[in-house]
């Protein structure tokens, strides 16, 4: 498969090159490092492997200042409006994942000073799923979940 | 392909909302010859605000067909907007508004 040929060769840039030396000496935050499209990212299984590639972890904290907004029933699982505004100072990116999708992250945001911490897209699910916001502020993550029912699937990856 | 881009401003606040014809294909459909359609999805999108990035997203295939985005960033009225995406084919497009 591609996407594990992608993911060996980045750990093996990341183990022998110099920018594997950059992060090992912490001359490098891993979060600035992997800023851009990331196929380890966006090639996760699961949202587990997903927060794990995004956030280096899985042990989140659920917050009640993540709204996230979508439809309780969505009839077309192919548009599924879902909307993300983290009520939090100092919000450095949003991440939109789906439990029910093979590749369960969707979308990232990554926002500049000057910018809402908010985003709004329009996504597949495959299935009734879980869609899960992840917001990095202030150097932590955190999340809250929402449940979509589908009733006829998109389909996603 | 294209991009339509909406951009007004209220109370400081600049809302964009962008509509861009992609197909967004997932690699998992098939033509009407059988044959398997690779992948070929949106995975930057850019908004800038007078020449400044005011965010970056990264998207995956399970964005929908016709991808459509929603922001907000701080701004006046006659700024001017851009929005720009790059694919995983290495196709590109933008599009340039003033902000009403």
């Amino acid at each position: 498969m591609i996407s594990t040929k992608r993911r060996v060769f980045l750990k093996g840039t990341l183990a022998a090159g110099t920018v594997g030396a950059a992060v090992g000496a912490g001359l490098l935050a891993p979060s600035k490092l992997l800023a851009g499209w990331s196929a380890d990212m966006f090639d996760s299984e699961g949202v587990e492997n997903s927060l794990n590639a995004v956030a280096g972890t899985t042990d989140i904290q659920e917050s009640d200042d993540i709204e996230l907004s979508a439809p309780e029933i969505a009839e077309n699982g192919a548009v599924v409006p879902v909307s993300v505004h983290a009520h939090m100072d100092n919000v450095e990116e949003i991440a939109i994942m789906a439990e029910a999708n093979n590749r369960s992250l969707a979308s990232r945001y990554v926002f500049s000073s000057a910018a809402t911490p908010k985003a709004g897209q329009r996504m597949r699910l495959v299935d009734t799923s879980d869609v899960i916001a992840a917001v990095k502020a202030d150097g932590n993550w955190y999340m809250t979940s929402r449940n979509v029912e589908v009733t006829v699937g998109g389909c996603g990856g | 392909m294209s991009i339509r881009v909406r951009a007004q401003e209220q109370d400081g606040k600049i809302g964009i909302r962008a509509l861009i014809s992609h197909p967004m294909d997932t690699g998992e459909e098939t033509d009407d010859a059988g044959e398997t359609i690779p992948e070929h999805f949106i995975q930057t999108v850019k908004v800038e605000r007078n020449g400044e990035t005011m965010v970056d997203a990264y998207w995956g295939v399970t964005i929908s067909r016709n991808p459509f985005l929603e922001l907000e960033f701080d701004g006046s009225s006659g700024d001017t907007v851009r929005v720009s995406w790059e694919d995983n084919q290495g196709d590109t497009d933008s599009e340039e508004v003033e902000v009403r």
